[in-house]
């Protein structure tokens, strides 16, 4: 995992103080570091065999690339790259926020709904496909346009449920979307029951997650949706940070608390649905990479919220990397590796922790 | 000035407040006091604007209900009963979330953990505090919000939900020197008590409320008489005088009103304690 190889915080002459930015701000330049390095790594490497060294070298030297290593370069392993950065921090960003709106580190787009209500959408384009009204029009954007009116859908519906009298409850939220998650779960069986053979392979496939549709369409589409909840990000932190006192004491402390869950949910309806919608169902990165942010610096979002979009994305090309280079030249779904590194490692920290501080 | 008025709050067809009127002024204490579930928190939730109410309730001159969040952190902190807090924050970055004043001078967390007897607590994750430990840090969040009593738009204002419930007497008695110092400076200071004689001792006004209804709103050399305390808990208390220096309450003299004895038992336990704060 990423931050595996990441020193133990060290807090210095910090620690009487409690405070731990200068912990974060150095959290912040490792991950910054580690992401550089994984970005290369992706880029270096791959069952093609191009060297990036020896492409920089023609480019520099002013000499023509290969149309090979041309496309395998900047048709394939870019666009490829960029997407599991997009992907990797809007995972983790959505992560962090729910759990700072929900009050609990267990919180992610998977509990409330978002994902299920995706998942809906996909099987549906999957099954149904170009019966649908626009399915023909939309082509090969079908799936992905339907995960994410499937996330939004869901996202909207859930708010619409928990918010009475201008007032959301967090609390009905977060039930509500178990009761949703189970009734798109229910009708993507009944798709399922439907669908034929074929169908059945892409559903499965779809569920286990891939970046390897990477294109530099998707990324039009999806950089904008993934990248606008980045930059408000930041404006949500002080208020999250105030929101672990309770919703009342927030207000106290001056946060107009209902428009920052109003923006909140919003933020992450748009950045794990694009998500979703072009990379399937990725589990995990959303809950152990806010998780291991805490471990590390503490959960003050101002940093929690940058670091964890860094090292989300770190984390998810390193996934990418092994995914497509272990079996080479197969390639294992990256959902399955994420979940099978990312399942037992949060059982170990939960193990852990357990006792000593209330997670 | 704080002034509430014809203040009624129902809640599922009951009448949680009836009628209630209070007026707080700066330079004062101003308690509420009044048996468990007579509305005292509620009250108090109406007059920090999170409880929505008929009737009228301005601060400052000001509509709490129509304020911006940010404009009212900036009149009035608020210390709510023990309340869970989210993630292992340490108690720097907790009291440093009072910080609404992003252009506060000088090295205020230290003085208002020092002023709450926190020194040295910076790095202690909140969650391993005692519980009257984890009250007065959140004090000292409170305190560092409203640091200057008086601000160049007016007086601020201390909202305490039972500021002492959780602490030893030692620091009762710091908290209430707290207040003390808060309202002599020329804040006000609201807060709802349970124990009597510390109120006796330092609010400057107070008001008695039971069943929702207010009783009366005066000094605590007035309003606690024999008749008064003894209509709103229920129980025969009696009232002591100390030359010079007000009343008390002593426990042990007190004695039950009439149809209160089929609870004699449960009652006569909970009037043995030694401290008046344990008749609840």
């Amino acid at each position: 995992m990423a931050l595996a190889a990441e020193p133990a915080p060290d807090f210095g002459g910090s620690r009487a103080t409690g405070d731990r930015s200068p912990a974060a701000r150095l959290l912040m330049i490792g991950a910054a570091l580690l992401l550089a390095v994984t970005c290369l790594a992706n880029l270096a490497m791959g069952p093609a065999g191009t060297s990036l060294s020896g492409a920089l070298a023609d480019i520099i030297q002013g000499r023509e690339l290969s149309l090979r290593d041309r496309v395998v370069l900047w048709d394939i392993r870019l666009p490829r790259m960029i997407l599991a950065c997009l992907v990797g921090a809007g995972l983790a960003v959505s992560g962090a926020i729910l759990q700072g709106l929900f009050r609990n580190p267990l919180a992610d787009p998977g509990i409330v709904g978002v994902s299920a209500g995706a998942s809906l959408g996909a099987v549906t384009a999957i099954v149904l496909g170009a019966t649908l009204p626009f399915g023909a029009w939309l082509g090969r954007w079908l799936v992905p346009a339907m995960a994410f009116l499937g996330a939004w859908m869901a996202t909207l519906l859930l708010y619409r449920i928990a918010t009475r009298a201008g007032r959301t409850s967090v609390a009905t939220m977060l039930l509500a979307g178990i009761a949703l998650t189970a009734l798109a779960m229910a009708m993507t069986g009944f798709l399922v029951y439907l669908a034929d053979d074929a169908q059945l392979r892409d559903v499965t496939f779809w569920n286990m997650g891939s970046l390897a549709g990477a294109t530099w369409d998707k990324i039009a589409i999806a950089a904008p949706l993934i990248l606008l909840p980045m930059v408000v990000a930041p404006f949500l932190a002080h208020g999250l940070n105030g929101l672990a006192l309770g919703e009342a004491a927030a207000g106290h402390i001056g946060i107009p608390v209902q428009r920052l869950k109003r923006s909140a949910i919003l933020m992450v309806a748009m950045s794990t649905g694009a998500a979703v919608a072009v990379s399937g169902g990725i589990g995990f990165v959303g809950i152990v990479v806010p998780h291991l942010v805490r471990l590390a610096s503490g959960p003050d979002h101002r940093y929690l919220l940058p670091n964890a979009a860094i090292l989300g994305a770190a984390l998810l090309l390193s996934a990418d990397l092994v995914s497509r280079t272990i079996i080479a030249p197969a390639e294992l779904p990256i959902g399955i590796l994420t979940a099978v590194i990312g399942g037992p490692f949060f059982l170990f920290i939960l193990l852990r922790q357990r006792g000593i501080v209330d997670l | 000035m704080l002034y509430a008025e014809n203040i009624t709050v129902t809640l599922r067809r009951k009448t949680i407040l009836r009628d209630v009127g209070l007026v707080a002024r700066p330079g004062q204490v101003t308690a509420i006091i009044g048996p468990s579930g007579a509305g005292k928190s509620t009250l108090l939730s109406v007059m920090t604007g999170d409880q929505p109410c008929t009737g009228r309730m301005t601060l400052n001159g000001r509509d709490v209900f129509e304020t911006a969040p940010r404009v009212l952190a900036r009149m009035r902190a608020v210390l709510p009963q023990a309340s869970a807090l989210a993630f292992p924050y340490t108690v720097a970055e907790v009291v440093r979330m009072g910080m609404v004043d992003p252009h506060a001078q000088g090295d205020l967390l230290h003085q208002a953990l020092d002023r709450v007897g926190l020194a040295g607590y910076e790095a202690r994750y909140f969650q391993e505090l005692s519980g009257g430990e984890q009250q007065r840090a959140h004090l000292a969040r409170v305190l560092l919000q409203v640091w200057q009593p008086v601000r160049e738009t007016g007086p601020c204002w201390l909202f305490l939900d039972e500021p002492v419930a959780s602490l030893d007497i030692g620091h009762q008695l710091q908290v209430m020197q707290i207040a003390r110092d808060f309202s002599d400076q020329g804040g006000a200071v609201v807060m709802v008590m349970h124990d009597l004689n510390l109120t006796a001792m330092s609010a400057d006004s107070v008001l008695i409320l039971a069943q929702g209804r207010a009783l009366v709103q005066d000094s605590p050399a007035k309003a606690f008489t024999r008749d008064m305390l003894s209509r709103a808990y229920g129980c025969n208390l009696a009232v002591n005088r100390v030359p010079d220096s007000g009343v008390f309450i002593l426990p042990q003299t007190a004695g039950l009103t009439p149809g209160q004895h089929d609870t004699a038992q449960d009652a006569g336990l909970r009037l043995h304690p030694q401290t008046g704060s344990a008749m609840r």
